[in-house]
């Protein structure tokens, strides 16, 4: 029985348009508003994946000749692999309805004001330039395939930190640098979406932190997919010396469509020698997004990589970060909430591999399912035979708030040393009636109280997040929970 | 004959392949299969005595069996799904832990089945008591129905051991278990085989209303095992409680899967498993909790403890929970690791030298199942087994009780 055949659909209880796509959402207006694409404003390909559109994206981007020659090879290895037949279904998803590139007709801009207006109107609604002048060191706006707007701090700048558009950066002075890390975490035979990325990557960003650098507030990088039918694939690398510290937040959004949307982004972090990397998300794409991205990190000794990852928006996702905890010593934490309400299927989750010896790494994760959505949680906590001392511990909880959703938890773990403790608790269950009760007595009515529950059991991951952000997420959760 | 690889031991939802956790592969030899459709049976059951109130049929065709399991519909077909929507391998009428390949296996190789009927509202006091003995180059499969009447109680215990601890050969055994409404039944399961076997073991049971069902099982002994266990709560307010313990020695391995799914209102599992990995050992575990739509107030408590002593340890564990269902209760605790220093210190300060303390400390870890055997023999030969594993370890693991 081959893999295709094993997968067969069943009648989904939910409503459906002719892309499959649940149209019914709650409203969302903050996020939910949509801009008219002028054609005459935006560069586009052709909807589909052939060679003839890579090549028409390799130079629309100006990209080096191993630059193509990789592109190609990834295409090449994408048409080889099948589609995963492990996590939800992707049916929906036909490739060659796809718009892989979208360019609007601007360059990058360092300074708002010459930001294109109904872009810039899009950000500004997002609190994006607001942000940026309140709480960041530096910000990078992608709109629909390539940044539009990129500024960093000169005081930031000045210690010597590089936060630049991955364009710039492989056509630039750091070509060699990015060479050298591009898709080598990520290689495009790791998955069919990694593949894809490889193909037809466009935008995101590069940052670089040099030894020794201590970046005190956070840089952040906003995606926004405005484009009807098209897909994301930007690409963000980050290199952190040794010894250096620095928080990276990405949040992401679009408007909601009844056709498919695509999301296959692909995310490597490089963590020198005791440096220390925080990368943060708040992803809030709309439920007509197959969300398909690819993060990974790799630490060498001593050093630390944190993720906080809040998903709630999406069709579908496939998500799980990895850290590869190379060096001795050094340690990664995961801390997540996901929040799948109608018509959503999200598989999210996280792997920890430890090679170096007395590395350590903790998941901490939280599931909640209402009104028909399909919470997964999937895991892998690896502990190599080299890896002796280590410790691993893993701690999922899910939530259901009815009986129409669903929640499974499937976290593997392998262990090749004696010389490891590993230590695993996952729970499953409901609000606790009594607690609903407790708050409706001091005069909260049942769904802000349901609602206050909820934001609560996703306390570990809002109190990791800047005030802002932690607001925006008990935010989305009380949306979720007073119109889902 | 060709040799036959089944696919057996699948996860009830797919996950990532390289874990190479999604079922496991069992390898029966052409030459195997032919001995065992031409062997007179029951060939290595040592001929029981069973209390003349239940009743016992033996020689019965397994491929009858399975089209009453169809005609009774004993059991809802195993549905399998990945993250809600995707029914994956196949279907069996009455499902088993280890999966329809070896249903087709044992039609195949016309292994008969026996037949264990207790009428309703009998209780039979003493176990039933069941001994395998299988000499070097045995080739068995054993296959068992036990239904439990309505009310009705008893315990059976199935122990397999080998005549020389150095032989080799292939030992199966398939138990079903249809369980009355409020009946109890206690299965002990003790495998002592010699080195060179290839054992499987493989459940299912239906539980009716208000019913009992408790398993026991410990492995010992071996090569290669393959354990799998499928349990279907239906009934409401059913009890299944599971306690499996086993110990792999250096180059053995052992392949579980555990399945409790729940479908009855107020349905409560336990599920409790004890290991100890030596030098060498391979060791993939499964174990989930299934909550379907209905299983109202259920409650499914899975844990999972696992001593490593020695280098080139394998040991993969994937504990599952699956939820259709709001109103229930599920939890997952798992811990692997060597044995704690700081309890080998504490014993020492109490005057226990080391030696003994780690020994007693291993022992516990297994006598945990042990213990619940309901036969002094029994108990004393499984504990022999184990002194006979330690004394005949010549792995280089510091911490078992031959090697410090």
């Amino acid at each position: 029985m081959s893999e295709m055949e094993i997968r067969k659909d069943t009648p989904i209880d939910i409503d459906e348009g002719d892309s499959g796509i649940v149209l019914d959402d709650v409203e969302r207006g903050l996020y939910d508003f949509k801009d008219e694409e002028r054609e005459e404003d935006f560069f586009k390909v052709d909807e589909g994946l052939t060679e003839e559109i890579v090549k028409e994206i390799s130079a629309a981007k100006h990209d080096p000749e191993w630059m193509l020659d990789f592109r190609l090879k990834s295409l090449e290895i994408y048409n080889r692999l099948k589609v995963p037949v492990w996590g939800p279904p992707i049916d929906g998803l036909d490739m060659a309805k796809i718009i892989t590139y979208v360019r609007p007709k601007t360059d990058m801009k360092a300074d708002w004001s010459e930001v294109p207006e109904d872009i810039k109107n899009a950000f500004e609604k997002l609190g994006i330039p607001k942000a940026e002048r309140e709480s960041l060191a530096g910000v990078g706006a992608q709109y629909d395939s390539e940044l539009v707007y990129h500024n960093v701090r000169e005081d930031v700048a000045k210690l010597g930190v590089v936060y630049t558009d991955m364009e710039s950066a492989i056509t630039g002075e750091y070509e060699d640098l990015v060479k050298k890390h591009f898709m080598k975490l990520v290689p495009p035979t790791d998955h069919k979406f990694a593949a894809l990325h490889g193909a037809v990557w466009s935008g995101g960003s590069f940052v670089y932190v040099p030894k020794g650098v201590k970046v005190d507030i956070p840089l952040q990088s906003y995606f926004r997919l405005n484009a009807p039918g098209a897909g994301q694939f930007e690409h963000t690398l980050i290199i952190v010396e040794e010894g250096a510290d620095v928080h990276f937040i990405e949040g992401c959004s679009a408007p909601k469509y009844n056709i498919a949307n695509l999301h296959a982004g692909c995310v490597e972090l490089y963590v020198g020698k005791n440096a220390h990397l925080r990368y943060s998300t708040i992803e809030n794409w709309s439920k007509n997004m197959y969300n398909l991205n690819t993060k990974r990190a790799i630490c060498e000794e001593g050093g630390t990589i944190e993720w906080i990852s809040g998903s709630f928006g999406s069709h579908e996702s496939y998500l799980y970060p990895t850290s590869i905890l190379k060096g001795d010593g050094s340690h990664a934490e995961f801390t997540g909430v996901t929040f799948a309400g109608k018509g959503q299927n999200l598989d999210t989750g996280a792997r920890m591999v430890h090679i170096g010896k007395n590395t350590s790494s903790f998941i901490d994760t939280k599931s909640i399912c209402k009104s028909g959505g399909i919470s997964t949680y999937r895991s892998s906590v690896e502990i190599s035979s080299s890896a002796e001392g280590s410790k691993a511990s893993v701690n999922c909880g899910s939530l259901m708030l009815d009986s129409i959703s669903r929640s499974d938890t499937v976290p593997a773990m392998e262990v090749s040393t004696d010389k490891a403790d590993v230590g695993h608790e996952a729970k499953i269950g409901k609000i606790d009636d009594d607690a609903v009760f407790y708050l409706m007595s001091r005069g909260i009515r049942e769904a802000e109280a349901r609602a206050m529950i909820v934001s609560g059991f996703a306390n570990p991951v809002s109190k990791e997040l800047p005030l802002e952000y932690a607001a925006e997420m008990n935010n989305l959760i009380k949306l979720e929970m007073e119109q889902g | 004959m060709a040799d036959n690889i089944l696919k057996v031991n699948h996860l009830p939802v797919l996950t990532w392949f390289h874990n190479q956790l999604n079922d496991a592969e069992l390898k029966v030899s052409g030459s195997t299969e032919e001995a065992i459709r031409t062997a007179d049976h029951p060939a290595y059951l040592v001929k029981p005595e069973f209390p003349k109130e239940i009743n016992v049929k033996e020689g019965v065709s397994p491929s009858d069996l399975l089209k009453m399991y169809e005609e009774e519909g004993a059991s809802i077909n195993r549905e399998t799904y990945v993250a809600g929507k995707y029914p994956v391998y196949h279907e069996q009428p009455f499902a088993t832990g280890m999966g329809k390949e070896i249903d087709d296996l044992i039609v195949k190789m016309g292994a008969p089945a026996r037949v264990i009927e207790v009428p309703e509202n009998v209780k039979i006091k003493d176990p039933v008591y069941l001994h395998y003995l299988y000499p070097d180059g045995a080739e068995d499969v054993d296959t068992s129905l036990i239904r439990m009447g309505a009310g009705s109680e008893l315990t059976v215990i199935q122990y397999m051991d080998s005549e020389s601890p150095s032989g080799a050969g292939f030992a199966g055994t398939q138990t079903r278990v249809i369980m009355g409404k409020g009946a109890k039944l206690h299965l002990v399961k003790v495998q002592c085989l010699a080195e060179g076997f290839t054992y499987f073991n493989d459940m299912g049971s239906r539980l009716e209303e208000d019913s009992d069902f408790r398993y026991t099982e410990l492995s010992l002994g071996a090569k290669e095992s393959y354990l799998g266990t499928y349990t279907d709560q239906i009934g409401d307010e059913s009890k299944f409680r599971a306690d499996l313990g086993f110990i792999i020695t250096k180059g053995t391995s052992i392949d579980i899967n555990y399945d409790d799914v729940f479908r009855g209102k107020k349905t409560e599992g336990v599920m409790r498993f004890n290991g100890v990995l030596m030098e060498g050992a391979r060791k993939s575990s499964r174990e989930s909790l299934d909550f379907r739509k209905g299983s109202i107030d259920a409650n499914g408590d899975e844990e999972e403890n696992i001593l490593m002593l020695g280098k080139n340890i394998e040991n993969k564990t994937i504990p599952l929970i699956l939820g259709e269902e709001e109103k229930v209760n599920g939890r997952h605790a798992a811990s692997s690791g060597k044995l704690s220093e700081d309890m080998l210190f504490y014993m020492e300060t109490r005057g226990i030298d080391e030696r003994a303390a780690r020994e007693m400390m291993i022992r516990s870890n297994i006598s945990r199942v042990s213990r619940l055997i309901p036969n002094d023999e029994i108990r004393a030969a499984a504990d022999a087994f184990i002194d006979r594993l330690f004394a005949n370890c010549d792995g280089d693991c510091k911490n078992c009780p031959s090697h410090n």
